[in-house]
C-alpha cells in the first residue's frame, strides 16, 4: 500500500482506535488493545487478527511505526515491539477529530431547530 | 495455556509470508498475554482461545484477498472498468428498441476494452507523472476506439478501413522501439497522427476507393478528429518529457 495521498483522509474506526491509543505514548499490541478496551469503555474489543492488520496497513501508510523492541515492566521481561504515532499520524487523528467535532456541532444545531426530530428524539 | 498457544501458533503459519515474518512472533506474545491475563483473573480460557482463533482465521482470509488484490491490482482495476464499461450495453440490449447484441459482441467488447485497460495500467504502472499517464490514457483511448470503430463497426462496409489497422500498428512499434520513454513517445503519436490523415488519401488516390463527396468530406473530418488525439497526446508526451529532464 502507498503512502497515505492526505492526512485528511477519512478513518476506519479500528485505525481511529489505534492512533487514539497511540496519542499518549508508545505501547505494544497488547497495550494497545488494552487501551482501547478502556478508552471505549470496553464497548471495542479488537482481537488480534484485526489490530495487527490494521497495523500492517497503518505502518505502510506511514501513519506509525515500529520502534525499538523493549521490556514492559508492568508485565513479564519478554522484549516487545511498540509502535508509535508518526507526524502524519498525528494529522490524520487532529483531522478525523475535527470531522467529529463537526459531526457534532451539526447535530446539536439540529437538536435545538424547530420541525426537526431525526436528532432530538 | 501451552497447548493453545501452539495451535495459535500453527494457526499463525497460514498467514500469507511476509505478513507472518513480520508478525507472527508479536502475535503470539500478544495471544500470550490476553490468555494469561485471563487465566490470572480465575477464568477459564478456553471461550477466549476459540474466539481468538476465529478472529485471527477472519485476518488470514482478509490477509489473503489483500495481497491477491495488490499483486493483480491491475487486473483487478481493468476488469472492473470493462464491466462498468459493458454495463451500458447491457442496459441497451434491456431498454432500448432496436439495440440487440448477441453474447459474442459482449465477448468481443470485453476483450477490446480490457485490453486497453490493461494496457493503461500495465504502461502507467509506477509513473506517477500526471501528463505521461493522461498522454497514455489519450493515446490508448483512441487507438481502441479507431480499431472498434473500423476493425468491428466499418470493415465490413469497406475493406478500405482494415488499413487503419496500420496506424495502430505503427503506434505499438513506435512504443516498442522508444521503450515508453516520453519523448520517444511524443515521435511516435505525431508519426501516428500523420499516418492516419494519410489513410483517407491513400483510400481516395491509390485504392481507388468509391467516395462520393459528401462521404469524403466526413471520413475526413473524423481522421482529422482522430490525428488531434494522437497529437494531443504527443504534446502531452511531451511536456511528460520536459518536466521529467
Amino acid at each position: 500500500m502507498a503512502k497515505m495521498d492526505s492526512a485528511n483522509a477519512p478513518l476506519t474506526p479500528a485505525v481511529l482506535h489505534i492512533l487514539l491509543a497511540l496519542s499518549t505514548q508508545e505501547r505494544h499490541g497488547y497495550g494497545v488493545m488494552k487501551q482501547v478496551e478502556a478508552d471505549s469503555h470496553g464497548k471495542v474489543k479488537m482481537g488480534p487478527g484485526t489490530l495487527y492488520g490494521s497495523i500492517a496497513r497503518m505502518i505502510e501508510a506511514g501513519l506509525i511505526r515500529e520502534s525499538d523492541k523493549k521490556t514492559d515492566p508492568t508485565m513479564d521481561d519478554e522484549r516487545r515491539v511498540y509502535y508509535k504515532l508518526t507526524g502524519l499520524g498525528q494529522e490524520a487523528l487532529a483531522a478525523e477529530l475535527d470531522r467529529y467535532r463537526e459531526v457534532v456541532a451539526v447535530a446539536r444545531r439540529k437538536t435545538c431547530s424547530p420541525g426537526t426530530y431525526a436528532y432530538g428524539m | 495455556m501451552a497447548r493453545y498457544r501452539n495451535l495459535y501458533a500453527r494457526l499463525l503459519r497460514f498467514y500469507p509470508k511476509p505478513y507472518r515474518e513480520r508478525f507472527q512472533e508479536t502475535m503470539e506474545q500478544t495471544f500470550n498475554d490476553i490468555c494469561r491475563e485471563r487465566a490470572a483473573a480465575g477464568r477459564g480460557i478456553l471461550g477466549l482461545a476459540v474466539w481468538l482463533c476465529a478472529e485471527t482465521a477472519e485476518g488470514i482470509m482478509r490477509e489473503h484477498v489483500e495481497a491477491v488484490t495488490m499483486r493483480n491490482k491491475g487486473i483487478v482495476r481493468a476488469a472492473l472498468v470493462t464491466a462498468g464499461i459493458l454495463l451500458i450495453p447491457l442496459w441497451g440490449n434491456t431498454y432500448v428498441d432496436g439495440w440487440n447484441w448477441h453474447w459474442y459482441s459482449f465477448v468481443l467488447a470485453a476483450a477490446f476494452v480490457f485490453s486497453a485497460a490493461l494496457t493503461y495500467q500495465l504502461v502507467v504502472k509506477g509513473m506517477s507523472n500526471k501528463a505521461y499517464r493522461s498522454a497514455v490514457g489519450l493515446a490508448v483511448v483512441a487507438a481502441f476506439a479507431l480499431t472498434w470503430g473500423n476493425r468491428v463497426l466499418a470493415a465490413d462496409e469497406n475493406p478500405a478501413n482494415l488499413m487503419y489497422v496500420g496506424v495502430v500498428v505503427i503506434g505499438v512499434i513506435g512504443a516498442a522501439i522508444s521503450r515508453l520513454r516520453a519523448r520517444g513517445m511524443a515521435r511516435t503519436l505525431f508519426v501516428t497522427a500523420v499516418a492516419q490523415m494519410l489513410m483517407p488519401i491513400i483510400a481516395l488516390v491509390f485504392w481507388k476507393t468509391n467516395l462520393a463527396l459528401g462521404r469524403a468530406v466526413p471520413v475526413i473530418g473524423l481522421n482529422g478528429l482522430f490525428a488531434m488525439l494522437f497529437v494531443a497526446s504527443a504534446f502531452l508526451f511531451h511536456r511528460a518529457a520536459r518536466t521529467h529532464t
